[in-house]
């Protein structure tokens, strides 16, 4: 299976009046061609700072990548200059995000942001980007595409307006997608439509997808692997069913067990003490272990190194590993 | 019965309320600091003035009219021979009192009528704003100097004058961020609790209305300065022998070609006392809402 | 088992066009008859996407909005009719929690004042008692009563909603309103202050409004469970009723979409609606869900359903 996208050991930190904020501390990730990858992790445990690494979107200042490698079809990222990167970005690699409100122009049409997305990346005429534009938007099921076209994003719902950002998005086909939380912001019903479409789209253009989110249902549903941040670090990797029938990471066992399930009743919710840590002076050793009902003395002292467990399963814990 | 272990709040090394927060924002802002340190000289300078000033400011001294700086009149001597220096050091009681006086009357008629349009809105809305508008088309120099023809001069009446017709910033100012503190949650949650209208003004509205119109108060107090000083020097306001710095130019006026100083000093101190506070407010602007970096 | 409160035709309409000159007339009908019962020391869950009125609904119940109609009896009084002085007074028996931490606190308020206001407001306690109380309730919630003098942003979101809870419950209340309490915190807070309002209802005997978005979340907390669509009741019964046996088409495509946290039933079959959530401005005539369901009938497009009882405390407004 060839790999399309590989993150070794990416260190993302920001410098800010209150300190030194170690928002990434050693990243290591593999997308594969075809492939939908999630990440999941709660607020602050660098799943959006990857997805900007990647794209090389971190404000500097205060962000600085200060160490690691990101492997594009072979090729280092962060070796790339600005002007290849703008080439890349919407390119090769396209990034959708939360709240489509907010990253769509209000004061140019639809039609006119779609279109630049195409201008920008292909060589096109006039006539010809308006023929691929409202293809994109046709793609998308954005119903009556050519009149909608000529409508601004306020006229757009919200689920429309996710629509119009996939479509600018995806109007240059690219290799692999990023989705930063991009059903979120939408209503339960709207986002099973939105999902569905990606769903349909991944298998139309053969892209693969890195998909950010904090709803382990939608991982549970979309995805076939599956990576758990926390802290800053990719703390497990495994297999959708894998990770959600056998989790051996103390922290995913936990998250797992502490979400209500809409198809059953539970008796009870896990509860995992204390709350995330500060990223400007992280606990030494595994950043978990201040929460962690396991933690041994070496937990306290060395950072865990990541493991694989079993084939396709890794995971970055003390418990494992002793041999 | 603790359900949960106790979390310790984040800040650990930094314990502060917003308060200290901005306060600290405001220390790192060089050319507020710049400003503090102008204001608080001059404060220093105007209480301190009998210490100061080497001789009374009214005292005349006709064997030494109109002459230049040197030991016994650092700054010189105006047409009657008395202390340039001391006049301006005096003077500086009266800059401060007035820029005092007239921005607390602007702000509290402006922040009291806001007040009350803000939240209450509907009609009175309507009324406030109406009259507030109105008065504030009128060029206020105008206005004051109608008034003052009206009432005569002196300067409690330019006072008076400057601070009935300039309350109309505060008044905007304060409505506008009534409206919008009115509508964020935590003033509905004290409705939730019971709290009475006037109780919600007081203790949920007008603390988090403070930050802009103290901004405004110390972006206020040079424009007061300046134009009281400006009706000084058109003669309606303190009336001699007072050492108000506009007077004082004024006096200068007629020999500006061979006794330069007694208008240049008045002048650049008006300009520094302008400048201290208009850098002041800068920085407090900043430090209270970093995106509004105008 | 008593009934606590009781909701009869509860409307919340806004004007469109508000101001001095209202230029063209309609209006937005967030609520627009709603009528349910909640039974003492229960939960009852109030589920719907946004713009279905659920957070209107809940604050006009506790008359925090005037509503445009209807009646509210809370343990029989009706509350519509009460002056301000005898409504204010009754607060103390009513609470409510907002959705985001970070707004609902007064950032110029220290925690003590934060929780103690509605004792002062109420003249509950002596000064000194009050401190006593705060702190008390405080350790109750799981906080440290040492940060009595702190100011609201000095604290994590999850622990400011346990400040806010704290002020809700410090004058004993008996009806709390959830307004999607845990919505804006993380996963594993979520749960710690789950955890907490069911505990604190066990002890103190609460009875809870809790308004979600989030059908698990409902579905772990709730006794009842009532479901809104644009403003208006579509379906209401017992939890178990609900979820065995949704009748309600949106009800049921509703609940077949939720994404499970489980990959072993992401092939199930689900109702994906077509078209969008419609506005409470321009809501289609009829019943409303009519647009995109996929058993409507004429009668459908021309009237709105009534909410009539299909079995033994499960209503459904739907004219299949």
């Amino acid at each position: 299976m060839k790999v399309l996208l590989s993150i070794r050991n990416l260190k993302t930190h920001f410098y800010t009046e209150e300190g030194v904020v170690e928002a990434l501390d050693g990243v290591n990730l593999d997308i594969i061609y075809g492939e939908t990858l999630g990440l999941v992790g709660e607020t602050g445990c660098g799943k959006s700072v990857t997805a900007l690494s990647v794209m090389r979107l971190i404000p500097s200042p205060p962000g600085k990548i200060i160490a690691g490698e990101i492997l594009f079809e072979g090729e280092n990222l962060l070796d790339k200059s600005p002007e290849e990167m703008r080439q890349i970005r919407g390119g090769k690699i396209s990034m959708i995000f939360q709240d489509p409100t907010t990253s769509l122009n209000p004061v140019y049409t639809i039609g006119d942001q779609v279109g630049e997305a195409i201008r920008l990346h292909q060589l096109t005429t006039e006539a010809l980007t308006w023929e691929k534009m409202v293809d994109a938007l046709k793609l998308v099921r954005i119903a009556d595409a050519e009149e909608r076209a000529t409508n601004y994003p306020h006229q757009f719902s919200g689920g429309m307006r996710q629509r119009a950002m996939i479509a600018m998005m995806l109007s240059c086909q690219p290799e692999l997608l990023i989705a930063d939380e991009p059903t979120t912001s939408l209503d339960v019903t709207i986002q099973a439509q939105v999902l569905l479409l990606m769903e349909e789209l991944q298998r139309e253009l053969g892209m693969s997808i890195l998909l950010i989110t904090h709803n382990l249902g939608v991982v549970a549903e979309t995805c076939d692997r599956v990576g758990v941040m926390y802290s800053g670090n990719v703390i497990e990797l495994a297999d959708v069913e894998t990770l959600f029938e056998a989790p051996k990471h103390p922290y995913t066992q936990g998250l797992l067990g502490s979400i209500p399930r809409p198809d059953r009743d539970l008796e009870d919710l896990a509860i995992i003490p204390g709350s995330v840590p500060s990223l400007i002076n992280p606990p030494p050793g595994c950043r978990f272990h201040p929460r962690c009902p396991y933690a041994k003395e070496i937990c306290r002292q060395e950072k865990p190194r990541e493991l694989m467990v079993e084939k396709g399963h890794m995971v970055a814990c003390h418990l494992f590993g002793a041999d | 019965m603790v359900l949960v272990e106790e979390e310790r709040p984040k800040f650990e090394f930094k314990r502060s309320s917003q308060l200290q927060m901005e306060l600290q924002r405001l220390r790192r802002h060089r050319p507020a600091m710049l400003g503090l340190g102008i204001t608080l000289i001059i404060l220093v300078i105007a209480l301190l003035a009998p210490v100061i000033a080497p001789h009374p400011y009214d005292e005349q001294n006709l064997e030494r009219m109109l002459a230049g700086p040197s030991q016994e009149y650092p700054l010189g001597t105006d047409a009657v021979g008395r202390c340039v220096f001391s006049r301006i050091v005096y003077g500086s009681r009266i800059a401060f009192l007035v820029g005092i006086v007239v921005v607390s009357i602007e702000a509290g008629i402006g922040i009291t009528l806001g007040l009350f349009a803000g939240y209450f809105g509907g009609k009175l809305d309507t009324v406030i704003s109406g009259i507030t508008d109105t008065v504030w088309a009128f060029p206020p120099m105008v206005l004051a100097l109608g008034i003052v023809t009206a009432i005569g001069p002196g300067l409690f009446n330019v006072v008076a004058a400057i601070s009935v017709v300039s309350w109309a910033p505060f008044t905007r100012i304060t409505r506008a961020k009534v409206q919008s503190v009115r509508e964020r949650e935590f003033v509905e949650a004290g409705r939730a609790i019971g709290e009475s209208d006037a109780s919600l003004l007081l203790r949920y509205i007008l603390p988090n209305i403070v930050a802009p119109n103290l901004v405004l108060a110390t972006l206020t107090f040079p424009s007061a300065l300046l134009t009281a000083s400006a009706m000084s020097f058109l003669g309606f306001g303190a009336q001699p022998p007072s050492p108000d710095w506009g007077a004082i130019l004024s006096e200068g006026r007629e020999y500006l070609r061979f006794a330069p100083w007694i208008s240049t000093f008045p002048g650049l101190a008006i300009l520094i006392t302008v400048l201290g506070f208009n850098f002041l407010g800068d920085g407090l602007r900043d430090a209270f809402d970093p995106r509004l970096k105008l | 088992m008593a009934t606590l409160v009781d909701v009869q035709h509860l409307k919340k309409y806004f004007p469109v066009g508000a101001g001095l000159f209202r230029t063209g007339g309609g209006w937005i009908k967030a609520v627009d008859d709603v009528t349910f019962q909640i039974e003492k020391g229960t939960t009852m869950g109030l589920v719907g996407e946004s713009g279905c009125g659920k957070t209107t609904a809940g604050k006009n119940l506790l008359l925090l909005q005037k509503p445009t109609a209807g009646k509210i009896y809370f343990d029989g009084e009706d509350l519509l009719q009460l002056d301000k002085k005898p409504l204010r007074l009754l607060r103390k028996r009513l609470g409510i929690v907002y959705q985001d931490p970070h707004s609902s606190l007064n950032p110029r308020m220290t925690v003590i004042n934060v929780v103690g206001r509605p004792l002062v407001i109420q003249g509950m306690e002596e000064a000194d008692r009050r401190v006593e109380r705060v702190a008390a309730m405080l350790e109750k919630v799981g906080l440290n009563p040492e940060h009595l003098g702190r100011y609201p942003h000095e604290f994590s979101g999850g622990q400011k909603q346990r400040i806010a809870i704290a002020r809700a419950l410090i004058t004993n209340p008996d009806f709390v309103v959830l307004d999607e309490p845990t919505s804006a915190l993380d996963v594993s807070v979520q749960a710690q202050i789950l955890k907490l309002l069911q505990a604190l209802q066990d002890e103190l005997n609460l009875t809870y409004l809790f308004i979600s978005h989030d059908i698990s979340v409902i579905r772990y907390m709730s006794d009842t469970v009532a479901v809104m669509y644009v403003g208006k009741l579509v379906e209401w019964a017992s939890k178990r009723q609900l979820f065995d046996n949704p009748l309600h088409p949106y009800t049921q495509a509703l609940l077949s979409v939720v994404p499970i946290p489980d990959p072993k039933q992401r092939m199930r079959e689900r109702k994906i609606l077509s078209g969008d959530v419609p506005s409470p401005k321009n809501p289609p005539p009829g019943c409303r869900f009519h647009p995109r369901c996929d058993r409507v009938l004429p009668e459908c497009k021309i009237h709105e359903p009534p909410l009539i009882e299909v079995e033994d405390g499960h209503y459904v407004a739907c004219h299949l």
